[in-house]
């Protein structure tokens, strides 16, 4: 490989670098030097980048920075002034770069209240509308765990102020130095139950960090500076362009541009106050800014188990979770932490995962999977330990949403949102197979219509929304009324039905019937709704990967395939063989498992690919044993043999199908069809095997029965030859492939002739055992002298 | 404006004692003392005069021979200067009295800095003061496309391929015209100090 350009080196450094070309690279950095010096320089140059973007330093031709204009308030007096009669200043409690913060008696409600004066001018310019608004909101948010904000004004000189709850307490982290971890996550619950109050009325805090988080005297949390910190509050003098908040509890998109808050920036906050609850310390601590900054937008923070050992696990997945770089990736409000840390207290199972530590386990896992390949290559291991390594890493690499985990539990809003959508579903079929004449023909299906757009509309916004799993039971729902309603509309339009349309006859009538039904439906209609259903469960499956689409799938496609199977003229045969019927479906769902393993969906391809193949097995027998047939080129009886012989050849001859489908498998080559193969290679030769021996069998007394093939004696004797003649060939024909299932089915059909020839020729033989001793011992050593013997030969030649 | 070291900054104030070395010297520090003491909390009027206090006390140190550069940063020397000067200013200030009773008090009013905080503050300043200059140098000796590309793609995170076009210049030109000026700038910072 040629050096890279410096875009890859770029690529590299950001972890942007495709993973095709990630391996390749740095197998190119081991040998070349040049390449090395580059990146270690890129690296540098990030590193100080990294400090003039935090830095925000100018790179006009001037230079110069602007200074900032500040309104002094200064003493008691003045803010008395500003603040008219309706207040009396006690004193100052604060002052800084920010603001100025007056204790004051109101003396209206003669009550003590917090007054903070927005001292920068440019800062109480920037209060725009918007956060003015916002403030308002917060008027009239009442919580107790919110310090409460009674009045917001305007002095006659334009200084800006915020009127609020007066707080006497402890910082947070002061607080809970003493506390066990339980008394700890009761307090900083009630921050969460405060913060997420605020949340939904679209409140974001902006700057929460421990001197913002008050404990009373009566143990009660109290968050301070809500939602105005930040226009109040920047951290320094420099860069407020950028940034905004204090830096040790920053979340990474309030330190990049452009800078876009959420309520998951709230999160991130809480995230390190949880981390600091947990282990006493900052996830993020250095003290130089640039340094930090970097550590917060690239960096993972230790594991919190790792500081304090004792830490439950699902606390620590909680806390890195809210700890996520990507918003999207962590908790979406402080709601969402709280109920995760509820769940935790309640004792049941938290399903966050921190997406680094998968991210981290999924690249080893890549590398790992890629020396494998080589690994099975170069016959380090065998194409058996590979498959199951294959099988646990690929599990790995996709495991399950844990909305989807969490959409299997039955909790009582999840029983609750089945059995609505199972009702609705009912009320559809009701309307479906009944007939009602209070309502207008063109009308029926309405409800039916309505029911169906309303829930695949919600359960698309709530994937939008991530809500994964209320969108599950909302799509579900819309899955199972989909081919109803289709059903109901065709059905009572008179849309494809058997008067009109020649392959319309009316197959789900005669099913119905029984249940009293008036509704007569034509196959062509029972056609178009299973594909429309198997189109929408394929659709949902690709969109939630939730498993009940899949079987949805299953469903539908049998559905789908038996009226194709009816339209086609072929239910004839189940009049002939009933095991028949079964036998397209078996293929169908064996088919399906296949093209569900193709499209990766290996999981799902399991349940209709086993049972698809177990019933092909199944029918195939019961065909063999049916004096009926289904393929008479394979099963032509000829005119020489006698029933119980064709029954058994007709094993043969799905021995050879099994052998064939095997190969089929395998030549398609992925793990489940390698599986499948496996499966259907051991049943090709027992089957041979076995009907070779049954055929040779005599009268015999079962107990039971007596069971009595009536085979020609010229018959059985060719069978009884072809036994150890078959086996031994097996035996040995194991070798060209390493066909294991042939090799231990020779062992078994040349036992079964040895049983044979001494039951029947040679039990009083007393040599027989011992020759067969002689014999076994001789094959030994011969097969142990002659690789010697042909070494030495080779040797002596060459010499 | 030329670029100076701080050493040759130094050297000039240990050799003349005219007024383009002081100008120089003011030049070089004056705007990081001013930011701190404005971020201390003092007015604008009062951060300029505690920057020019800090300059004097600085100068007149520096020319008794109390400030050896093999012992510390020239930065550190001079924030523990500033430092001194810009809280004698605010003595002067009737504030101190209201930091009292940190724990009865909403303390998170309290916005007057610990030592670390301080120090923190003056680090940034001091930091962003030698990178401007870098970037001014860096600006004067690069050809203007190739420092534009930089400043658009590095530092305003503009998307590569729209600088790429913007500028007429192709994806590779832009990764490499970043990785210049931050290697220069890396220069020019280790020759400031």
């Amino acid at each position: 490989m040629d050096c890279p350009e410096q875009e890859t080196i770029e690529h590299y450094i950001s972890g942007q670098l495709e993973t095709s070309k990630l391996a390749e690279f740095e197998v190119h950095l081991e040998t070349c030097g040049h390449c090395k010096t580059k990146l270690a320089e890129a690296r540098e140059n990030e590193k100080l980048l990294s400090e003039l973007r935090f830095l925000g330093t100018t790179t006009s031709s001037e230079g110069n920075s602007v200074t900032t204009q500040r309104v002094y308030i200064g003493t008691v007096e003045r803010a008395q002034e500003l603040l008219g009669s309706k207040y009396r200043v006690v004193r100052m409690v604060g002052h800084g770069g920010a603001g100025e913060v007056f204790q004051v008696i109101d003396t209206v409600l003669d009550r003590q209240v917090a007054v903070k004066f927005l001292t920068r001018k440019d800062t109480a310019e920037k209060l725009n509308k918007q956060r003015w608004q916002e403030a308002r909101l917060l008027g009239q948010l009442n919580h107790p765990n919110v310090a409460q904000v009674y009045n917001i004004g305007e002095s006659e000189d334009g200084v800006r102020y915020i009127v609020m709850e007066w707080v006497e307490g402890l910082l947070l982290t002061d607080a809970w130095r003493e506390m066990s971890l339980q008394q700890r996550l009761g307090l900083y619950l009630q921050v969460l139950d405060g913060i997420s109050a605020a949340h939904r009325r679209g409140i974001i805090h902006r700057d929460i960090k421990p001197p913002n988080i008050l404990v009373t005297a009566a143990n009660k949390a109290k968050v301070l500076d809500f939602g105005i910190a930040v226009d109040e509050q920047p951290f320094m003098s420099i860069n407020e362009s950028r940034y905004r908040g204090t830096p040790a509890f920053s979340a990474p998109e309030q330190i990049t541009a452009p800078v876009e808050v959420s309520p998951a920036t709230d999160v991130f906050a809480l995230g390190i106050l949880l981390y600091d609850l947990l282990t006493d310390t900052l996830p993020f601590d250095e003290t130089d800014p640039a340094a930090l900054f970097d550590s917060i937008k690239n960096k993972h923070p230790e594991l919190p188990s790792a500081i304090q050992e004792k830490i439950p696990i699902a606390l620590q997945n909680i806390c890195l979770k809210a700890l996520e770089k990507n918003p999207h990736r962590r908790y979406r409000t402080a709601r969402d932490l709280l109920d995760d840390i509820n769940r935790y207290l309640r004792g049941e199972k938290v399903w966050s995962r921190p997406s680094f530590l998968l991210d981290k386990v999924q690249q080893e896992v890549f590398y790992h999977r890629q020396k494998l390949k080589v690994w099975l290559n170069n016959e380090l291991v065998t194409q058996r330990e590979y498959d199951k390594l294959e099988s646990i890493y690929e599990r790995m690499m996709s495991p399950d949403d844990p909305s989807i985990i969490e959409a299997r539990k039955l909790s009582l809003s999840q029983v609750c949102l089945y059995l609505g959508g199972w009702i609705a579903v009912l009320g559809s079929f009701v309307l479906f197979y009944k007939t009602w004449d209070q309502i207008p023909i063109y009308w029926r299906p309405a409800p039916a219509i309505v029911a169906t757009v309303l829930m695949v509309i919600f359960g698309l916004t709530m994937w939008r929304r991530k809500e994964s799993r209320l969108s599950v039971g909302f799509l579900a729902t819309a899955n199972l009324l989909i081919p109803i309603t289709i059903l109901l509309t065709l059905g009572q339009w008179e849309i494809l039905s058997a008067h009109y349309f020649s392959w319309g006859k009316e197959t789900v009538y005669h099913f119905l019937k029984g249940a009293g039904s008036y509704v007569i439906v034509g196959n062509m209609q029972l056609y178009l709704s299973s594909w429309c259903w198997l189109a929408f469960s394929f659709l949902f499956l690709r969109l939630t990967k939730s498993s009940i689409f899949a079987c949805f799938s299953i469903i539908s496609f049998l559905i789908w395939l038996t009226t194709c199977y009816i339209i086609g003229g072929m239910e004839v045969w189940k009049q002939d063989i009933i095991a028949g019927r079964y036998l397209f479906p078996g293929i169908g769902m064996f088919v399906l498992g296949m093209i569900l393993d193709r499209r990766k969906y290996t999981p799902y391809a399991w349940p209709p690919g086993a049972a698809g193949l177990t019933m092909i097995i199944i029918t195939l027998s019961v065909i063999a044993l049916s004096d009926q047939t289904l393929f008479g080129w394979i099963y032509r009886k000829p005119e020489f043999l006698k029933s119980a012989e064709h029954h058994l050849l007709s094993f043969m001859c799905n021995g050879v199908i099994y052998l064939g489908l095997a190969c089929v498998c395998r030549l398609l080559g992925t793990r489940f069809q390698r599986a499948l193969a496996q499966v259907l290679s051991w049943l090709g030769p027992l089957h041979f095997l076995a009907v070779l021996r049954i055929l040779d069998l005599d009268k015999q007394n079962l107990g039971f029965c007596i069971l009595d093939l009536d085979i020609p004696h010229l018959h059985r004797m060719f069978y009884r030859f072809l036994l150890p003649v078959a086996s031994l060939a097996f035996v040995f024909g194991s070798v060209v492939r390493q066909m294991k299932s042939f090799f231990f089915s020779g062992l078994a059909g040349i036992a079964a002739s040895v049983h044979k020839l001494t039951v029947e020729h040679l039990d009083k033989f007393f040599a027989w055992p011992i020759s067969l001793i002689i014999t076994g011992i001789t094959w030994m050593f011969v097969s142990w002298l002659v690789p010697r013997w042909k070494a030495s030969v080779a040797i002596k030649r060459q010499q | 404006m030329e670029w100076v070291t701080t050493t040759q900054v130094l050297e000039e104030l240990q050799s003349s004692n005219d007024a383009p070395a002081w100008q120089r010297l003011c030049d070089h520090f004056n705007t990081v003392v001013v930011n701190f003491a404005k971020h201390m909390g003092l007015s604008v009027p009062d951060a300029e005069d505690a920057a020019q206090e800090t300059m004097l006390a600085f100068v007149k140190a520096f020319r008794d021979g109390k400030y050896n550069r093999d012992k510390g940063h020239l930065s550190d020397w001079l924030f523990g200067i500033a430092k001194h000067v810009i809280l004698n200013f605010r003595k002067r200030q009737p504030l101190e009295q209201l930091m009292a009773d940190k724990t009865t008090g909403t303390s998170f009013w309290d916005m007057i800095q610990d030592d670390n905080s301080i120090k923190l503050s003056w680090e940034t300043e001091w930091r962003q003061m030698v990178l401007a200059k870098c970037c001014e140098q860096a600006r004067r000796e690069f050809d203007p496309k190739v420092f534009k590309a930089f400043e658009l793609y590095a530092l305003t995170q503009t998307a590569v391929d729209k600088v790429a076009q913007q500028l007429e210049m192709s994806r590779n030109a832009v990764y490499i015209a970043k990785c210049r000026v931050l290697s220069r700038l890396r220069e020019l910072n280790g020759q400031f100090e």
